[in-house]
C-alpha cells in the first residue's frame, strides 16, 4: 500500500462518471489523522464530488474508498449496508446550503440523529446539543426555528448538528459560498476554533484562498477530476510547480 | 306540488339520522384513503422495481374505472369468493380504495417537493431509511398537501350517495325510501340536497382557511 498507515480516509484510483462526462478519473488521495486539508480548484474539477463520495451521496464506477482502513467502496462497489452505516458514523458533513430540517427547532435539529441513530437519552442529547450551540455562539437560539436564522447562523447550526454525532472526520463542502460576505467570517471563526480545539481530521472544499492558506496543513489543487498538485499551503500558494495551478491561482487572485 | 312543512318535520329526523351513516362512511373511507394513499405513494418511489410497478399498476387501474363499478364488484362478486361484508363496510372499503389512488398522487407531489438536500442531510447523519421517511421527509411533505387532501375529502363526501346502489342506508337511500312510502319526493330529496350543500360549503370554507394559514406560515 502506498498510503500512510494512519490515513483515516483514503481514495485509490477512484473513477466517477455521469454518463459520458468524467467527474473523477484515477483519483488518489489520503487524509491523515488530525490533518486539515483544503481542496481547491476551478468549478467542475470534482472537489465536491470527493466529499459526496466519502459520505456515500454519490456512487462511483471504479476504485476504492477506505475509512480507517475499512472499505466503504471496493472496486467501484459499495460495502454492505451494515458496514456502510458503521463507517459513515466516522464522518460528518456540512453542506453549502445548510440543509437544516425546517420543521424542527434548532435544538431538535441537533438531537434527532443522536437519539435515533445512537440511542442517546433525550436529556443527554439535549445537554450535548446545548453545549455545542454554546460552542458555535448560538446558545440563545436553541428554541428558534431555522427560518428565523441568518445564513451564517444556519451554517453554524449545521456545523453543530454534524458535530453532535461525534464524527472524527469532518467534510465541509463550500460552507461559506452561499453566505452574504459579512457572514463568512463568523463561520470561518467556528472552523478555526474547531481546528484549534480538536484533533478531528478535516477535509474542506473552499474558494476562500486566504482561509485555506492560514488554516490548512495541506492544500490539494484539483482540475479535470484529478489531483494536479498538493503540498503545504506556503509551497502551493507561493511556489506552485504546475502551470495549471499557477494559472488558477492567478485568476482567483486578480478577482 | 307545494312544499309541505308538516311532512318536512316528519321526515327530517330520519334523514338526519341517515346523515350519521353518510358521515361515518366519509370519515372511515377517508381515513382508509389517507393511509392507503401514503402506502401507494411510498411504494411507487421504492427502489424495488416490482413493488413500484405493482403500485403504479393498481393506482392506474383503480383511477381508470368508475367508483360505481368498483362498488358493485366488491358487493356482488366478493361474496362468491367467501368474502361477505356488510354494505356499509363494503362501501367504506370501495370509497377508501378509490380515493387512495387520488391521495397517492397528492402525497407524491408533496414528497417530490421536499428538496434533495433533506435526503442528503438525513443520510449524512446516518439516519435509517425508515427514520428518514417518518421524521424528515413525510412531516415536510404532508403539511402542504393538507388543503388538497381536504378537497378530496369533500369530493368523497359528495360521492357517498353512490353507496345507495349497494343498499347502504345513507341519506339518499333514506330519502328515496321515505319518498316512496308517501309518494312525496320533494321534501326528502330537497332536505338531502340542502344538507350536502351546507356541509360542503362549510368544509370548503375550512379548507380555504387552512390554505391561507399555510400560505402565511411559509
Amino acid at each position: 500500500m502506498p498510503s500512510a498507515a494512519d490515513a483515516v480516509l483514503e481514495f485509490r484510483k477512484v473513477a466517477k462518471r455521469y454518463g459520458e462526462q468524467v467527474v473523477l478519473e484515477d483519483f488518489d488521495f489520503a487524509l491523515d489523522a488530525g490533518e486539515k486539508v483544503a481542496l481547491i480548484g476551478p468549478s467542475g474539477s470534482g472537489k465536491s464530488t470527493v466529499l459526496r463520495i466519502a459520505m456515500t451521496l454519490e456512487d462511483i464506477q471504479a476504485g476504492d474508498v477506505r475509512v480507517h482502513g475499512d472499505y466503504l467502496w471496493r472496486d467501484g462497489r459499495p460495502a454492505d449496508r451494515t458496514a456502510t452505516q458503521r463507517l459513515r458514523a466516522h464522518l460528518g458533513m456540512v453542506f453549502q446550503h445548510f440543509h437544516l430540517f425546517p420543521h424542527l427547532s434548532v435544538l431538535e435539529n441537533l438531537t434527532l440523529a443522536p437519539r435515533l441513530v445512537q440511542s442517546v437519552a433525550a436529556a443527554d442529547a439535549e445537554a450535548a446539543a446545548r453545549e455545542l450551540l454554546e460552542r458555535v455562539g448560538l446558545a440563545d437560539k436553541a428554541d428558534a426555528w431555522p427560518e428565523q436564522l441568518s445564513g451564517g447562523q444556519k451554517q453554524r447550526v449545521a456545523i453543530a448538528r454534524a458535530l453532535a454525532m461525534q464524527p472524527d472526520i469532518m467534510l465541509f463542502d463550500e460552507v461559506t459560498s452561499a453566505l452574504d460576505p459579512e457572514m463568512v467570517g463568523e463561520v470561518l471563526d467556528v472552523l478555526r476554533e474547531l481546528g484549534r480545539s480538536t484533533d478531528m481530521s478535516m477535509l474542506l472544499v473552499t474558494h476562500e484562498m486566504d482561509f485555506a492558506y492560514q488554516f490548512a496543513d495541506r492544500v490539494v489543487f484539483m482540475d479535470g477530476g484529478r489531483v494536479v498538485e498538493m503540498g503545504p499551503p506556503k509551497q502551493l500558494f507561493d511556489q506552485p510547480r504546475e502551470e495549471r495551478t499557477q494559472q488558477f491561482l492567478q485568476r482567483v487572485r486578480t478577482r | 306540488m307545494i312544499w309541505n312543512w308538516d311532512y318536512t318535520w316528519q321526515v327530517l329526523p330520519d334523514i338526519l339520522r341517515a346523515f350519521g351513516v353518510t358521515l361515518q362512511a366519509t370519515l372511515a373511507g377517508f381515513a382508509l384513503a389517507a393511509v392507503l394513499g401514503l402506502g401507494w405513494a411510498t411504494a411507487r418511489m421504492s427502489p424495488w422495481r416490482w413493488l413500484a410497478a405493482s403500485a403504479t399498476g393498481i393506482v392506474e387501474f383503480v383511477r381508470s374505472t368508475p367508483l360505481l363499478i368498483q362498488l358493485y364488484f366488491l358487493y356482488y362478486v366478493l361474496p362468491d369468493y367467501g368474502i361477505a361484508l356488510s354494505p356499509l363496510v363494503t362501501g367504506i372499503i370501495a370509497l377508501g380504495l378509490h380515493y387512495s389512488c387520488y391521495t397517492a398522487e397528492v402525497y407524491r407531489a408533496g414528497i417530490e417537493a421536499v428538496p434533495q438536500g433533506q435526503w442528503e442531510a438525513a443520510r449524512a447523519l446516518n439516519l435509517s431509511t425508515r427514520a428518514t421517511w417518518t421524521r424528515i421527509i413525510l412531516p415536510q411533505a404532508i403539511r402542504p398537501t393538507l388543503p388538497m387532501l381536504g378537497n378530496y375529502l369533500i369530493a368523497m363526501f359528495k360521492d357517498t350517495p353512490l353507496l345507495a346502489a349497494i343498499t347502504v342506508m345513507e341519506m339518499l337511500q333514506t330519502a328515496k325510501l321515505t319518498g316512496a312510502q308517501s309518494f312525496r319526493y320533494l321534501e326528502p330529496l330537497t332536505i338531502t340536497g340542502v344538507v350536502f350543500l351546507v356541509v360542503s360549503l362549510l368544509a370548503s370554507w375550512t379548507v380555504r382557511h387552512l390554505e391561507t394559514r399555510h400560505a402565511i406560515r411559509r
